[in-house]
């Protein structure tokens, strides 16, 4: 939280007013990263299929909510080892599948294509692939949906309700 | 042997001793230093002080690393499916795999919670009071013994302790559920409402009414001298509440006995037993192991009482040995750990509701809806004893929609849709206390402490199996007369202990030969012990024992210090 404070101050002497996008997000900066499960070209790969599952348009999306962050986080503290193998394997095995399937690397395939490639994933008849990809998405929607950002800008999360009212009109 | 000079001695001499500082523990506090006596609170685990010892419970969902989830190398120390509170928000409450290994002769979930405040941190914080009905069971039904007390011997101390908990409820006029002294209820939703209404016309007897409850909707100036404010309803209870707008011990009787100046309070003290003084006829005091050093130290005190928590309270007094008492302290009459019992709560259905479409719920609802026990309540009317209650609840949630990826799948989750209504229930069964279902300690197996393993042998009834049939066949029936679709659930068959309400083993009652306490919750056979939790109870009722264990420890509280100044402890 210091650092939002802190990076509020510098920006409201600069003359701007709203948070950049990362600002906004949960806070990442309190769960430092230490150890990555990831290589880097498995971490990218992460970033790209992220980012395509929920991108980011005027609302933020996964990717820039520090999406990736927490799925290694997640899957290295709170998943055996062979269901994070198997992830890091199949993080791999799209990245081949991308170059298979458009003769391209994912990093360049655009929206439609990686939409395709996933609905590939979320449809194979590969366990492994099949498995990986509900993974990869329950995690990216917990984590988008549980985010700062979503919760108290979409979701009017409210902790203290104070109140409780058995019947109202919808 | 340092404690043997005088000094120490005097250093570690009290008026009172109070073995444990949950529920009924913090209220012998209260009570006791309220009357000026000088009062020793033991506790085995840590201290939790109020707010600042909630390190949770301010967190939002985000600021959990994992959401809530515990990392499986932590997950992995603990056993499997047997510990609660496996959650980030509250992995502070729950028991340390190593502290208090138990032998289960037949399956039993032992719920614990060993830290200042104990479970009233963590209590589901229902709070029905028993009628005449429940106290009265034994004798008409013929199983257990008479209980010693009737209604209104604890109706003036119900309303004494509702009065400072803080209980919200509505006057229901019920025979079968007194009213107390209540603050505003909460709501009943439209379901629920209707639900009432449609079993209310069809069942004379089967009353639908909002669950009285420990929260404080209104505050008192009772309230505010505790420091506690009104319910947030942010239903993060069993994270601790910065506002104290539950009752527990923490935020209520223990800093109110703290403020007296009389409290002191022990944490980290392991009770082994009760010293007993064959010359004086009494107990002298309380052997303690420390939990950090493992040292043996003994208090002393003219008066104990123990409420160590149903189990404990048992083990206690079984490992209070003496030439007197060679199979446990008081237990002349055999009964001690005997005629233990919980609730039953292995039937749950669940309902899809049509229509109301147009309402929905607003804010959060810590209580539910209750009907209370409808069978036998007169007469013997089924081929099971007793009855039981059930708690009801129902909602609306938004349902997450995840289907699609990309921009679809974002607006699908961004704009959640109001699912449909739905409905649940809960049976909470009374058990007839029966000989056979009873605590023991190991014969060899011992703790880290140094003190005998328990050993539980309790098991479900035929009367049991019976009354969940019966709760599945009559739930189901109010269920769909209301139109509730795709009525589902059924039996559990969770293991005895899973309520988190044991009970017994320590019984009072009127003959000595058959009871371990009278009707004052004290010892027959050695009377400045009080026993005032759940170990005290005779049968098992089926409204939620707490404040029943509440009023029973105030009044008797009252009681002991009255008999202490005629000189007669």
């Amino acid at each position: 939280m210091k650092r939002r404070t802190a990076l509020k101050n510098v920006l409201s002497t600069a003359g701007f007013i709203t948070l950049p996008a990362w600002g906004n997000s949960w806070n990442s900066e309190t769960f430092i990263q230490t150890t990555s499960i990831f290589t880097q070209n498995q971490a990218k790969t992460l970033d790209i299929l992220v980012d395509a599952l929920i991108p980011s348009s005027e609302i933020i999306g996964a990717k820039d909510l520090g999406t990736s962050a927490f799925i290694d986080k997640m899957l290295g503290d709170c998943y055996e080892k062979k269901v994070q193998e198997n992830f890091k394997i199949s993080l791999e095995n799209a990245e081949k599948l991308a170059k298979e399937t458009f003769s391209k690397s994912l990093a360049d395939c655009e929206k439609l294509l990686l939409n395709e490639l996933l609905f590939k994933l979320s449809a194979s008849v590969d366990t492994q692939q099949k498995d990986f990809f509900s993974l990869l998405k329950q995690l990216t929607v917990l984590a988008y949906t549980t985010s700062e950002y979503v919760m108290t800008k979409h979701y009017n999360y409210v902790m203290a309700p104070g109140h409780y009212y058995g019947c109202v009109n919808v | 042997m340092s404690f043997l000079n005088i000094d120490s001695v005097k250093k570690r001499t009290f008026d009172a001793i109070v073995i444990g500082s949950g529920i009924s523990g913090g209220w012998s506090a209260k009570e006791l230093c309220d009357r000026g006596l000088k009062t020793l609170i033991l506790e085995r685990g840590r201290d939790v002080k109020h707010v600042t010892d909630y390190p949770t419970t301010m967190k939002n969902p985000w600021e959990f690393e994992h959401r809530g989830q515990v990392p499986l190398e932590i997950r992995n120390q603990y056993q499997s499916g047997r510990t609660s509170f496996m959650r980030e928000e509250t992995l502070h409450w729950a028991l340390k795999p190593d502290e208090q290994p138990f032998v289960e002769e037949k399956p039993f979930q032992w719920t614990r919670g060993y830290h200042v405040g104990g479970k009233s941190l963590l209590w589901a914080r229902q709070t029905q009071r028993w009628s005449d009905l429940d106290f009265e069971g034994p004798k008409r039904d013929g199983y257990a013994v008479d209980w010693p007390i009737r209604y209104a011997d604890l109706a003036p101390w119900y309303s004494h302790v509702e009065k400072f908990a803080g209980i919200s409820g509505n006057k229901d006029n019920l025979p079968q559920l007194p009213d107390g002294d209540f603050l505003p209820a909460f709501e009943m939703s439209c379901v629920e409402q209707h639900f009432r209404d449609v079993v209310g016309k069809t069942y004379i007897d089967r009353p639908i009414i909002h669950g009285r409850c420990a929260h404080v909707t209104e505050p008192k100036q009772i309230h505010y001298d505790q420091g506690r404010a009104s319910c947030q309803n942010r239903n993060l209870c069993n994270r601790g509440c910065p506002y104290g707008g539950y009752f527990s011990s923490n935020s209520s009787t223990l800093p109110w006995a703290m403020k007296t100046g009389k409290m002191i309070l022990r944490p980290h003290s392991v009770v082994h037993s009760i010293i007993y003084d064959e010359k004086k006829q009494k107990a002298t005091g309380v052997r303690v192991v420390d939990a950090s050093t493992k040292e043996i130290i003994e208090y002393y005190a003219k008066i104990i009482f123990v409420n160590a928590s149903s189990i404990n309270s048992n083990m206690i007094l079984m490992n209070s040995i003496s030439n007197r008492f060679r199979n446990g302290l008081g237990n002349d009459s055999g009964t001690l750990g005997k005629y233990f019992a919980c609730h039953n709560y292995r039937g749950k259905l669940s309902a899809d509701v049509e229509g109301f479409l147009e309402k929905k719920t607003n804010g959060k609802n810590p209580s539910n809806a209750y009907l209370p026990r409808f069978r036998n309540l007169y007469k013997q009317e089924t081929d099971f004893l007793r009855g039981y209650s059930v708690g009801i609840g129902s909602g609306r949630g938004l349902g997450q929609n995840s289907s699609g990826v990309g921009e679809e799948l974002k607006q699908n989750l961004l704009n959640p849709k109001l699912g449909n209504w739905h409905i649940s229930s809960w049976m909470q069964g009374e058990t007839v206390p029966i000989e056979s279902n009873h605590l023991r300690l190991h014969e060899t197996l011992k703790d880290k402490y140094g003190i005998p393993q328990l050993v539980t042998s309790v098991a479900w009834t035929e009367n049991d199996d019976k009354m969940v049939k019966d709760y599945i066949k009559e739930m189901t029936e109010m269920f769909t007369l209301a139109g509730f679709k795709n009525v589902r659930g059924g039996d559990s068959h969770s293991n005895p202990g899973s309520d988190i309400h044991e009970m017994g083993g320590v019984r009072m009652g009127v003959d000595p030969k058959t009871s371990m306490l009278n009707k004052w919750n004290q010892l027959h056979a050695c009377n400045n012990v009080f026993v005032t939790d759940g170990a005290c109870m005779t049968s098992t009722s089926t409204q939620n024992p707490s404040l029943t264990y509440m009023a029973l420890t105030a009044r008797a509280v009252d009681y002991a210090v009255k008999e202490l100044k005629k000189r007669n402890l």
